[in-house]
């Protein structure tokens, strides 16, 4: 997390550094072009350092030699795909030490959260070495953790949701992005000084409940309540769906058609108002920030319809829920072995890493 | 004479010698002048063959690799085939089995990866149990015929995956459909490239789109380049063109370039490869060939004439030495062949000797030896079987029983193959030597059929621990074996007759000491309540409050009676199963209404729904069938505290034989479970968990073993999983022969293409009813939120691809389904159908519903049939189609004889009958009963009601000598057994007597009032 926080904080003092420039250098309300060279750059250690691949275990000897986990997330998304690569190459490194380690890693294929009590309670009566939860909906979802520790199994949360103690869940450990807060918080400031301070924005959310979109949301709204000539005159939950933010997209670009930038809360909706916004012509007019790092999304990133995405490590998430699944099964608490909050970073990216992310994640050049 | 022919010999040494030095000098002559010969001739040819050279390297190169990774494709689509055929239907019984296969087809077949893939997109692979539908998007386009594809993974590390259909496979109730294993093609690749130094030849594979299938740089270009996009920054030589290129890679033809890359001139040769939209490409740069030809000309030349120099001098020096030592040596070789014969022969004396004796051993115990010898990689060269073992086995010659590994092997016991040959390569195969083979197991024998040999043996081994020779020995162990496998049975048969003995004695006094109970409990309440209501008789509302109780008790003690005797009927042998073709949706549904009053009163969530059900009509017993489901329905809900789940599910399992269905019942519940000692006698009469007296909940502890004894006598089986405190889940598995075939699976040509919206929270109808809809054509979507089915219906619409049917639950977590509806019209208008699908009566909420626009309600579980007749034919309001009721008959003043010999069930007929407006008359026996119908009035009775056992006459032979009267108008009068002979043969020999219906005591009152409407309407 520190380090994650000091890469935001460096990113970000350069990019209001360079805005702050071009301020000076009298820049105009409204977007540079596509072709223009970026405002801003990413982090000093830029897309290299972004999604750490190169992982090994941490020397941990596990008193066990086969290990079963059962793991749920939100949905079938490529996000998670991402996750789960961390995940095989975690356990792949465990059997070359002679630990097996099984998992069950299932979702449905939209959001729901009575589908993720149905899985735990299944889930409970399996006989699993830990549970792990990727919590589609905090209010749902906690009391069902709760009961499956009273009941006596070990359960974790991981990826891209948490329900901790201030929700009164009793879930032994978190690994993931536990900044979501301050990932739409540093998004959003980028868009503001990008935008010089003024202009009306739109928000797109995703599923309602997630914790993660909402903090993500929740950190938007408050950075726009610090710029007094900026407004977001448009919420909408997309349902993590490429299809539905760009429906909304559409719908905002019709109704304000003064709109300068689109705040986008997961790995779908950038891709979508980006399609909507270069439908419309509007690519270099409405700036665009979001999160993630599909592939689409990425590449208009690179041709400067998007304007920064918050890349998050999913490699590393799913290689240390499985490090830190195996320590909670032998039975370890949070403490010297393992954190209660395993935190992974976030990268912010703009268009001159766009590239470069590109190669190092799908290996695309031309 | 000596000295002469010594003289002689001398001379022809001379002689020799000289000739030698003579040809030496020759030779030397002749390797010189060739060699400056061939040197000229070959720098003067080498700018020619550098062109001629690079083509033929080039093509070669290319077609070869190409071959091989064809061969390679190929062959791993073979592991694959091979792979599924080691598939049994054990490895399909639990996770854990799946896993143990998927390792060892992986280990043996040395993939990254291999997975199964069943219809819901689940990926199972050695160690995780993945969702594949967004990883691998080859699966959402099907996977018909074999497939290779690409995966592009996240962290730019390029897999090639190979796939192939599935087809007869099921692992938890779910098709498995696909099976793909994963490749590193750079390391397939690898192999194939030739880079000794900085940069000589490369090889790589690409798409025909120029895309690169590896992760490999290519020469200059980096991995992930597109190959079209990077040599059009060459220079290409005259005769080649970057369109040529892309014309013959979007062809798949082969060919060559030449160009200039970054300042060095180099040749692309390409191949497509076999089976594959791929093409293999090698890469080669001239001047490697060329300052490596030029060097070897030049150095050639030189390092030729230094050689001839110095070999004409060796050859000289060596010819002289050897021609010393040969005299030197022969002298000593003939004395040492001399001492060699003698201790050879010496040595086979011994050997001999010794194999003489181990023959007599070896017949004497019986014992017959083998030995086998094996080349540096373990295969096997030789296979040797003794005699004395080929006379064991009942054979007499090497012809019979050759001397081959499969002699043996395929006179393996089938159970012991798999175990005896896996120890027999585990031996042979571990390095280290510390693995035995000493193993026990059955060989069938020409004259004697199966028997036990007990064989051992030990491995001579090479210094790298690859083996050279395994001897063992045989020895016939059958007698012993036998002997001890039937001491082992009959201990086993006596623990376990001892165990079932103690256990059945333990479980009767139990269950007499709960029936004591159980029959005390509501007897005390009739008794107590009894005696209440006569103290206060003039208190019509307490009075009433008694009786209410008195009729509680009494019913239950019937149904402990019902059990009681069903259980012994069974047990003795008198319930046969009656098939008759029944509906399985009729039987469902029936069921539903059946529990839905107590699952309203319960206050439980109930889940019904099909899977695969194609085959709707089968040969049945219905009434067991049902009684089974209800057993186990009725249990699931007494044991689940209110607001817990209770669900039933009906799947049609694939495998079964022609004209024959395979289903699974489940019946799951979330309520107290069930402890693991409990689980193990679960279905042996007279258990119950806890007795009522501690838990409250009562019952015979007869109910499963009912069931269990209906199912096994239905041809089926039953199983249960359980845990304290989490639920059951009871899985009855049954084969029905098939009645009208399946249920169409054509698709409806109106609806064919159009959309549909499902939305209902439990993933399981959404799942059935979507495959439902496919397979009658149309397209669909589904979701488990209300909120999102009317956003999906808004995004439909604003396409312009709405949906035209919506099949939407009544009851959903985020929305209910009324207000879903409500929300849908705003959006779609009036026109398209709306279905409300529910497993609860929705009577209450019928009109709300249509005025919110439902076009109809659906019961679940829904049947395909059901659900083609629902599409096919209009809409009509519910109610329309319902049959109207037949008019009410008045008992007012119709006249009835009761033929009864007790004077207390006389009593509570009359009071019954007369209290509804019937004329009663009453005789003692049947025999009075004949009598007074031989002398009454035609119309004189409407009815009889006739007991069976009465004394003079019973009921049945009365019953045949009305109907045998000459009497018009009185031989033909309706009669109805009213009997406490309540089962079924009891009813069918009522039937045969004549009489026109069957009604059990203790009388319940509207089923008789029923009845008696049926026969005067």
């Amino acid at each position: 997390m520190l380090k994650n926080a000091k890469r935001n904080l460096r990113a970000l003092a350069l990019a209001a550094l360079c805005a702050c420039s071009l301020g000076l250098g009298g820049c105009e309300a409204g977007l540079s072009g596509p072709s223009d060279s970026p405002a801003v750059q990413s982090g000093p250690d830029g897309p290299e350092g972004a999604v750490r691949f190169d992982r090994s275990l941490d020397g941990y000897g596990p008193r066990k030699t086969e290990y079963d986990f059962y793991f749920t997330y939100k949905m079938v998304h490529p996000w998670w795909d991402a996750v789960a690569l961390g995940m095989e190459d975690a356990a792949r490194q465990y059997e070359e030490m002679g630990v097996s380690v099984n998992y069950e890693y299932l979702a449905p294929v939209s959001v729901s959260a009575q589908d993720q009590l149905r899985r735990l309670r299944e889930a409970a009566g399996r006989g699993f070495d830990v549970i792990g939860v990727d919590v589609a909906d905090v209010g749902t979802v906690t009391p069902a953790i709760n009961a499956l520790l009273d009941e006596g199994h070990k359960v974790m949360t991981f990826s891209s949701s948490d329900s901790s103690k201030e929700n009164g869940c009793r879930r032994i450990a978190y690994v993931g992005n536990t900044h979501n807060y301050e990932d739409g918080a540093d998004l959003t400031r980028a868009l503001c000084e990008k935008l010089g301070g003024t202009g009306k924005v739109a928000l797109l959310v995703g599923t309602p409940g997630a914790p993660c979109h909402e903090d993500r949301a929740l950190g938007a709204r408050r950075v726009i309540g610090q710029y007094p000539d900026m407004e977001i005159v448009e919420t909408e939950y997309d349902r993590d769906t490429v299809e539905l933010a760009y429906e909304y997209t559409k719908e905002f670009l019709a109704r304000h058609p003064d709109l300068a930038g689109i705040i986008c809360c997961n790995m779908s909706n950038p891709v979508g108002a980006a399609r909507a916004v270069v439908e419309a012509g509007l690519q270099g007019q409405v700036a665009i920030v979001g999160m993630d790092h599909d592939q689409e999304a990425l590449g208009y990133l690179r041709d400067g319809v998007i304007y920064a995405l918050g890349v998050q490590d999913c490699y590393s998430i799913g290689f240390d829920t499985i490090q830190v699944a195996v320590k909670i099964a032998d039975g370890l608490l949070p403490g010297e072995s393992y954190p209660e909050k395993t935190e992974e970073i976030t990268t912010i990216i703009y268009q001159d890493g766009a590239a470069a992310m590109l190669r190092i994640l799908y290996g695309e050049i031309d | 004479m000596e000295q002469s022919q010594q003289n002689i010999n001398e001379t022809q040494k001379r002689q020799t010698v000289a000739a030698a030095i003579c040809g030496g000098v020759i030779i030397a002559a002749i390797l010189l002048i060739t060699t400056v010969w061939v040197s000229t001739a070959a720098r003067t040819g080498t700018s020619q063959a550098v062109a001629r050279v690079s083509e033929f390297y080039l093509e070669e190169l290319a077609g070869r690799r190409a071959q091989v990774v064809s061969e390679e494709l190929k062959n791993h689509f073979t592991y694959m085939q091979n792979a599924l055929t080691l598939l049994e239907s054990s490895d399909l019984e639990s996770q854990d089995a799946l896993r143990r296969y998927l390792g060892k087809v992986k280990q043996l077949y040395g993939v990254n990866k291999f997975a199964l893939v069943d219809e819901n997109g689940i990926v199972y692979t050695q160690h995780s149990t993945t969702s594949g539908l967004s990883r691998y998007p080859f699966l959402a386009q099907g996977v018909a015929e074999p497939v290779i594809t690409m995966s592009s993974l996240y962290g730019a590390k390029k897999q090639v995956i190979l796939a192939i259909p599935v087809e007869g496979v099921s692992f938890q109730g779910a098709r498995i459909e696909v099976c793909f294993i994963q490749l590193n093609i750079s390391e397939m690749l690898s192999s194939l490239t030739l880079q000794t130094g900085g940069n000589e030849t490369y090889c790589n594979l690409y798409h025909r789109s120029g895309e690169s299938l590896t992760d490999n740089n290519f020469g200059y270009l980096t991995s992930g380049h597109n190959l079209f996009a990077a040599l059009k920054e060459s220079e290409m030589d005259s005769g080649s063109s970057c369109q040529q290129l892309e014309d013959d890679f979007n062809a798949g033809r082969p060919g060559q370039l030449s160009f200039q890359y970054r300042g060095v001139h180099e040749d692309l040769c390409y191949v497509p490869v076999e089976g594959t939209s791929w093409m293999l490409t090698i890469l080669i740069r001239d001047n490697v060939i060329n300052d490596q030809i030029s060097f070897i000309s030049s150095g050639m030349m030189r390092r030729s004439v230094i050689q001839i120099a110095i070999t004409v001098v060796a050859m000289l020096g060596v010819s002289i030495a050897l021609i010393a030592q040969y005299r030197r040596n022969a002298q000593v070789l003939v004395a040492r062949e001399k001492a060699d014969g003698d201790r050879i022969r010496t040595a086979y004396a011994q050997v001999e000797r010794q194999q003489t004796a181990m023959e007599m051993i070896h017949a004497a115990m019986g014992s017959g030896q083998w030995s086998m010898d094996f080349d540096e990689e373990a295969k096997m060269v030789s296979c040797t079987w003794s005699d004395v073992f080929r006379n064991m086995l009942g054979y007499e010659s090497e012809e019979d029983f050759p001397n081959l590994l499969e002699s043996w092997s395929e006179l393996l016991h089938d159970e012991d193959r798999e175990r005896v040959l896996r120890a027999y390569w585990a031996a042979v195969k571990d390095y280290t030597g510390g693995t035995a083979y000493d193993i026990e197991y059955r060989l069938f024998t020409k004259h004697a059929g199966w028997r036990w040999f007990h064989s051992a043996g030990r491995l001579s081994r090479r210094e790298d621990g690859s083996p050279i020779t395994f001897v063992g020995l045989f020895l016939d162990v059958d007698d012993a074996k036998t002997m001890a496998i039937q001491l082992e049975q009959q201990r086993l048969d006596l623990q376990d007759a001892l165990a079932a003995a103690q256990h059945a004695n333990r479980a009767k006094t139990t269950f007499l000491n709960n029936m004591s109970h159980d029959i005390r409990t509501p007897m005390n309440a009739i008794i107590g309540f009894t005696s209440l209501a006569a103290a206060h008789i003039d208190n019509t509302e307490q009075v009433q409050d008694y009786l209410a109780k008195i009729t509680t008790s009494s019913n239950h003690l019937l149904s402990l009676i019902n059990d009681v005797l069903d259980m012994s009927r069974i047990e003795s042998g008198k319930v046969k199963i009656e098939e008759k073709e029944t509906s399985l949706p009729e039987v469902m549904h029936d069921l539903k209404t059946i529990v839905q009053s107590d699952i309203a009163s319960k206050q439980l969530e109930f889940y019904i729904d099909t899977a695969d059900v194609v085959n709707e009509n089968v040969l049945c017993d219905k009434l067991r069938l049902n009684q089974v489901l209800l057993n186990l329905l009725s249990n699931a809900m007494k044991f689940t505290m209110p607001g817990g789940i209770v669900s039933v599910r009906v799947i049609q399992k694939p495998g079964a034989a022609e004209g024959w269905a395979a289903y699974e019942f489940q019946v799951k519940d979330t309520g107290i479970g069930m402890s693991p000692d409990f689980l193990a006698h679960v279905f042996d009469p007279f258990e119950r968990e806890r007795t009522s007296t501690v838990s409250g909940i009562q019952g015979t502890g007869l109910g499963m073993a009912i069931t269990k004894n209906i199912v096994d006598m239905m041809g089926g089986a039953i199983s249960v999983a359980s845990e304290e405190g989490k639920g059951s889940t009871f899985t009855v598995s049954l084969h029905f022969q098939t009645c009208s075939g399946p249920v169409r699976q054509e698709e409806i040509p109106q609806l064919k293409g159009l959309r549909a919206l499902v939305a209902d929270d439990d993933f399981n109808t959404c799942s059935s009813v979507t495959k439902m809809l496919s397979t009658i054509g149309m397209r669909s979507d589904w979701t488990t939120s209300g909120k999102e089915a009317v956003l999906r219906t808004r995004l439909a619409w604003d396409q312009g691809d709405e949906y035209s049917v919506f099949i939407i639950d009544w009851l959903m977590p985020d929305m209910n389904g009324v207000e879903v509806v409500r929300r849908i019209r705003t959006i779609i208008g009036e026109e398209k159908p709306i279905i409300i699908l529910t497993a609860y009566d929705w009577s209450d909420i019928e009109e709300e519903a249509r005025e919110a626009g439902v076009t109809a309600f659906c019961s679940k579980p829904i049947f395909l049939s059901e659900l083609r007749e629902l599409l096919e034919t209009p809409f009509v309001p519910r109610g329309q189609e319902e049959a109207l009721p037949g008019p009410v008959v008045s008992f007012q003043g119709k006249k009835i004889l009761l033929a009864e010999d007790n004077e207390l069930n006389q009593e509570i007929a009359i009071e019954i009958l007369q209290s509804s407006g019937f004329v009663v008359d009453v005789v003692d026996d049947g025999q009075a009963a004949v009598e007074r119908m031989g002398s009454a009035q035609p119309g004189q009775y409407d009815l009889i009601l006739m007991d069976i056992q009465m004394p003079i006459m019973d009921g049945y032979e009365a019953a045949r000598r009305i109907r045998a009267m000459d009497r018009p108008g009185v031989t033909d009068i309706p009669i109805i057994a009213m009997t406490a002979n309540a089962f079924d043969e009891d009813r069918r020999t009522a039937l045969e007597a004549g009489m026109n219906g069957h009604i059990a005591k203790p009388i319940d009152v509207p089923k008789l009032m029923e009845l008696l409407q049926k026969q005067l309407a």
